[in-house]
């Protein structure tokens, strides 16, 4: 950047401007293709014949696709059952986590009441206890109710969430005092202080919430294989990652016609809503 | 508010219409009982005099009210074809006569059942039938969940010296009988012997170790196709061991023979043939690779159950290679495990349930059925009785790769071991095999260790 | 039970203080007083009973025999002593510990390079970053199938692409001293882009001013990265390095779908050890105490970051 340099930046810098620009896309397209690719040999894979799938040099794109592999999935695989399962599961944590977390987020952020720090502290502390340290004996426990196998030991354990108490609390905390106290001297109830005056301020950040949920809830692998042994209660990616063990070897090209099923409605909705999701997972990251 | 009375509008009508459906199907049960109890007096009379006669006793108990029971299987196509028919049969015929309806329930591989079937014992939810595989009966027996069959076999005179012998060793737990032999199997060696005529070989196969050793030098060398496939595979290390004269555990399963000279010379014989690289060996968990190498042609032999061997002969003619099957080749001596699955009952069952799911269990492993699923899936006949039956002659003389399996099994078909700590046992077996076989580890000491590991697992079970 | 007994009885209170209104005021200052209680009380049962109560189980179990089925038989701490003496444990505990440095660092360093790089507000570095975020939505499920089979030894897209450039098969699954790392390598790839896109949004929330006196004093651009942006964004990288932390001691998926732990146990973590032996040995008691060093390993972890590393990092 010094002066002999600027004087000569007419003629000389323009080739290397260039350079830098095709060395950009090139960066661009090798970031692009890396995140791509996968996707596509899925989708490419779950057309193909099996023996498409056993030859070396394989093939990029096939002239016959092979549709019949997703019938096969639907053989295998109850989809619509599960489903149906997993929107069960999703929508009943969603309606459970409304109940506990807004009543909860609410008197952390508007009450002083004795043990609120405690209470707080526990609620902060069981963030940083994940699902898979205690999945044991929160399955002996419920199958010590019986409920193995309901859609209770699915939607229970997470019918509430630390984190969304945390945000929503934030979120109630920015609200001023003053409008409280003008709700409060047209008689206002508490619960219609929330339900008027509370949350549709705090909407945007409740739609997040409810996003994050959604997607961790409709992905989750890990309860749903322990908690169930009964296909009719399991959850769609339960169903699909059964596709791996069957005792005629790995059809890879069964497998990613099942992965496609799994992965096409998180895709649509990801595109339809890009922004947003993205936002609310940004949300999740800062402060 | 509007859009709140049409849902409650619709939820009402929606609990009507599921009324009417309980109703209705509430209604054709009543109708499908009649009618069954109308078919199986007509039935009765051509069933064999044994059964008439326990239908009239148990009948006498349960008054006509019909015995629901599930019945939970393992695998899916050919496997699960066989089971759905065989059921939907019962139910038409015996089940019928005496009141007893099987409902058939899909539940994955055999690790699923027991997983699922020891959850269900715990949450007091349990099937009232159920696959099981043969290495698990141990420790299911002994931990009190599988009910003794011995009264039942009293009662109803089971022979069970129809039943091949090797077959009833893993259904009999210190003294207890605890269940029948149902989808049962054994190891073979699968050829595919259009490779072996192209590498000029013999298509009967090899019948020692030696002459495995050569087949597979022979047929890298004239058709580069790996000679053998294989993965490290607990079943067939069983055989290899046996065949070598001694067995995974000793007789009481208080230690393993993992750290002996017969174990150590398995380990070496194919270590040294992969080596060479005309014996390919993958991973425990990469085991369908076996697979796509032989429909590949990638290799002209390797090791699976009998259980596949309908679908391997479907394979080899879509893709257009001839299969023939024989004997795990000889070491010291021939020898199998025997594999598959019983049919058992929860201790946990009422005991009208009880009574049923003998019925039940009885029916499926008799002689027309076994002989009937054998032809359908592979699996071996269980009994003498039926493998002389038609269906099983004739097909030998169709298909004779069939018959195989069965004569190794009456020969040298052996049990597999009954400790409940055999599934940790298995693992560390996969891990030795690995190392050796797939990562070059050296023999000596992984044996050694291993054999150290698996010790202080049986030590601590007993 | 108690706090359920709590939700009962200001329920009734609080039905009969709308019914008796000549007894309001003292009904209502308990209800006032209860109040707070009673709203978090929901979430409490939630947390007591689903995660509280279940740690204390799983202590509980640790000093018993159990499998399951039979009689519970008190071993004291035997299952500790086992554990400890076992070389299965150690190395299970090691390939967690391996496995959680190895997510860590590669993703905090290639998701800052991409950061760094995305940075600028552009139309393609924005559908850069969307597309770089897709793995992250899709379920683990769906991302272990598929690298399952790009990684498959044979007909996996990735060897054939190696074979190109004359590089022999990996086994990228099937050998043990590969294995790990093409766990880490799906962790990073499906986390890459959320990582990156958090850590865009703190270097835009960087107050411009700063760079403004950096570019006066003429502070060479990775000068000015290194002296502000990173002191700057240094909250949100502990933060994620945290979470990352955690995520990565809690892996699961990828190792039952993809590997089952093998090839010879090289990629068994503590969570997939305590699912072995409490699913496929039925050793209930072995495999909470298991769950114990998991919690112990996780809180060791925990604190050390807050300790350590929180007194580097920038406070504003």
């Amino acid at each position: 950047m010094t002066s002999i340099h600027n004087g000569l930046r007419p003629v000389r810098v323009k080739p290397a401007k260039l350079i830098g620009t095709i060395l950009r896309w090139c960066l661009n397209a090798f970031i692009a293709l890396l995140f791509f690719i996968p996707f596509y040999w899925m989708f490419i894979t779950s057309v193909k014949t099996l023996g498409q799938t056993l030859i070396t040099p394989p093939t990029f794109w096939t002239w016959d696709p092979q549709w019949n592999n997703f019938s096969v999935v639907f053989e295998k695989v109850d989809v619509w059952g599960m489903l149906g399962n997993s929107l069960i599961v999703t929508a009943g944590t969603l309606i459970c986590q409304c109940l506990t977390v807004i009543p909860a987020a609410y008197a952390f952020a508007r009450y002083k009441f004795k043990g609120a720090k405690l209470l707080f502290g526990i609620t902060l502390a069981t963030m940083m206890i994940p699902s898979q340290l205690i999945f044991l004996p929160v399955y002996l426990m419920f199958s010590k109710w019986g409920m193995i196998n309901t859609y209770w030991s699915l939607i229970l354990p997470s019918a509430s969430s630390a984190f969304a108490i945390f945000m929503l609390r934030q979120t109630f905390k920015q609200v001023s005092e003053e409008l409280l106290e003008a709700a409060r001297l047209d008689k206002a109830g508490e619960l219609k202080i929330i339900t008027k005056i509370m949350l549709p301020l705090a909407r945007p950040t409740v739609v997040t919430l409810a996003m994050l949920t959604f997607i961790s809830i409709w992905n989750d692998y890990f309860w749903p294989l322990v908690m169930t042994t009964k296909a009719d209660v399991r959850t769609l990616p339960v169903g699909i990652a059964s596709l791996r063990m069957t005792e005629s070897g790995v059809n890879y090209q069964i497998m990613m016609a099942g992965n496609v099923i799994l992965v096409i409605p998180v895709l649509v909705v990801f595109f339809l809503a890009q922004k947003q999701i993205i936002k609310a997972f940004t949300y999740t990251g800062v402060k | 508010m509007k859009g709140k009375v049409i849902t409650m509008k619709r939820f009402a009508s929606i609990c009507l219409i599921a009324a009417m459906m309980v109703s209705m199907s509430s209604c054709a049960s009543e109708t499908s009982a009649s009618t069954s109890s109308a078919s199986s007096s007509s039935s009765a009379s051509s069933s064999d005099a044994e059964s008439t006669a326990s239908a009239t006793d148990s009948s006498s108990d349960n008054g006509g009210d019909t015995i629901e029971l599930t019945y939970w299987y393992a695998w899916t196509d050919k496997i699960q074809e066989n089971n759905e028919n065989l059921v939907a049969k019962f139910n038409e015929t015996v089940g019928a006569e005496k009141g007893i309806h099987v409902t058939a329930e899909y539940q994955g591989t055999y690790d699923d059942v027991h997983q699922k079937l020891q959850a269900a014992y715990v949450a007091g939810d349990t099937p009232d039938v159920s696959v099981m595989e043969i290495g698990s009966v141990g420790t299911f027996a002994r931990n009190g969940v599988l009910q003794p069959l011995d009264e039942y076999f009293e009662r109803d005179n089971i022979d069970t010296s129809d039943f091949f012998e090797g077959l009833m060793i893993n259904c009999e737990v210190d003294g207890h009988y605890y269940g029948l032999p149902y989808l049962r199997s054994t190891p073979i060696l699968y050829m595919n012997t259009t490779l072996l005529e192209q590498a000029g070989l013999d298509t009967a196969g090899p019948a020692t170790w030696d002459e495995l050793a050569d087949y597979c030098r022979t047929i890298k060398e004239k058709t580069g196709a790996y000679g053998l496939s294989m993965y490290s595979y607990v079943w067939t290390f069983e055989a290899f061991m046996m065949e070598q004269g001694t067995s995974v555990l000793n007789e009481d399963e208080t230690a393993c023979n993992i750290d002996t000279d017969e174990c150590r010379y398995v380990m070496h014989f194919f270590q040294d043939l992969i080596n060479e690289g005309v014996v390919r060996c993958v991973a425990g968990e990469d085991s369908s690779k076996v697979d796509t190498d032989y429909i590949n042609q990638n290799t002209a032999m390797w090791m699976t159950s009998t259980a596949n061997l309908t679908s391997v002969l479907s394979v080899a003619e879509e893709n257009g290679f001839e299969v023939n099957t024989c004997y795990i080749p000889a070491g010291e001596t021939y020898g199998v495990p025997t594999g598959g699955c019983n049919l058992i009952m929860p201790s946990s069952l009422t005991d009208e349930h009880k009574d049923a799911a003998w019925e039940f269990i009885k029916w499926m492993t008799a002689t027309d059925q076994s002989a009937y699923a054998s032809a359908y899936t592979g699996y071996v006949p269980n009994s003498k009785s039926a493998a002389e039956t038609e269906t099983i002659t004739s097909l030998w003389e169709t298909t004779p790769q069939f018959k195989v399996a069965l004569d190794q099994l009456e020969l040298y078909g052996q049990g597999r071991p009954k400790t409940t700590a055999y599934a940790q046992v298995e693992d560390e077996l996969v891990a030795m095999m690995d190392a050796c076989w797939v990562n070059g580890a050296d023999v000596d000491s992984t044996v050694a260790e291993t054999a150290a590991t698996i010790n202080d697992l049986l030590a601590d079970a007993n | 039970m108690l706090r359920m007994e709590k939700i009962a009885s200001g329920a009734r209170i609080h039905s009969a203080s709308q019914t008796q209104l000549h007894k309001k005021s003292l009904f209502s200052k308990i209800m006032t007083a209860m109040r707070p209680y009673l709203m978090v009380a929901p979430a409490m049962a939630v947390f007591g009973v689903f995660i509280l109560y279940p740690i204390f189980y799983m202590i509980y179990l640790s000093f018993f025999d159990w499998n399951l089925i039979g009689d519970m038989k008190y071993i004291g701490l035997e299952n500790y002593t086992d554990m400890l003496g076992d070389k299965d444990f150690w190395q299970v505990l090691g390939n967690s510990v391996y496995y959680m440095v190895m997510v860590v660092i590669f993703e905090m360093v290639l998701s800052l390079l991409l950061a760094a790089y995305l940075n600028r507000n552009t139309r393609t570095n924005r559908i850069l970053q969307s597309i770089a975020f897709t793995p992250y939505i899709t379920s683990m499920v769906s991302v272990a199938f598929i690298w399952m089979w790009l990684m498959d030894s044979d007909y996996g897209l990735l060897n054939y692409l190696l074979s190109l450039v004359g590089i022999g098969p990996v086994g990228w699954l099937s050998d043990p001293k590969v294995a790990m790392n093409s766990l880490v390598l799906v962790s990073v790839w499906k986390g890459l882009g959320y990582n990156t896109i958090i850590i865009i949004s703190a270097m835009q929330s960087v107050p411009g001013y700063l760079y403004e006196a950096a570019a006066l004093d003429k502070t060479p651009k990775w000068k000015s990265f290194w002296k502000i942006t990173l002191p700057m964004i240094s909250p949100t990288l502990f933060f994620l390095a945290l979470m990352n932390i955690i995520a990565a001691l809690k892996v699961f998926e990828t190792v039952n779908i993809m590997t089952q732990g093998g090839p010879m146990n090289s990629t068994n973590t503590l969570v997939y050890n305590i699912y072995q032996y409490g699913f496929e040995y039925f050793k209930i008691g072995y495999a909470s105490a298991l769950g114990v060093a998991l919690m112990v390993v996780i809180g060791f972890f925990t604190l050390i970051y807050f300790r350590v590393l929180s007194k580097r990092v920038y406070y504003n």
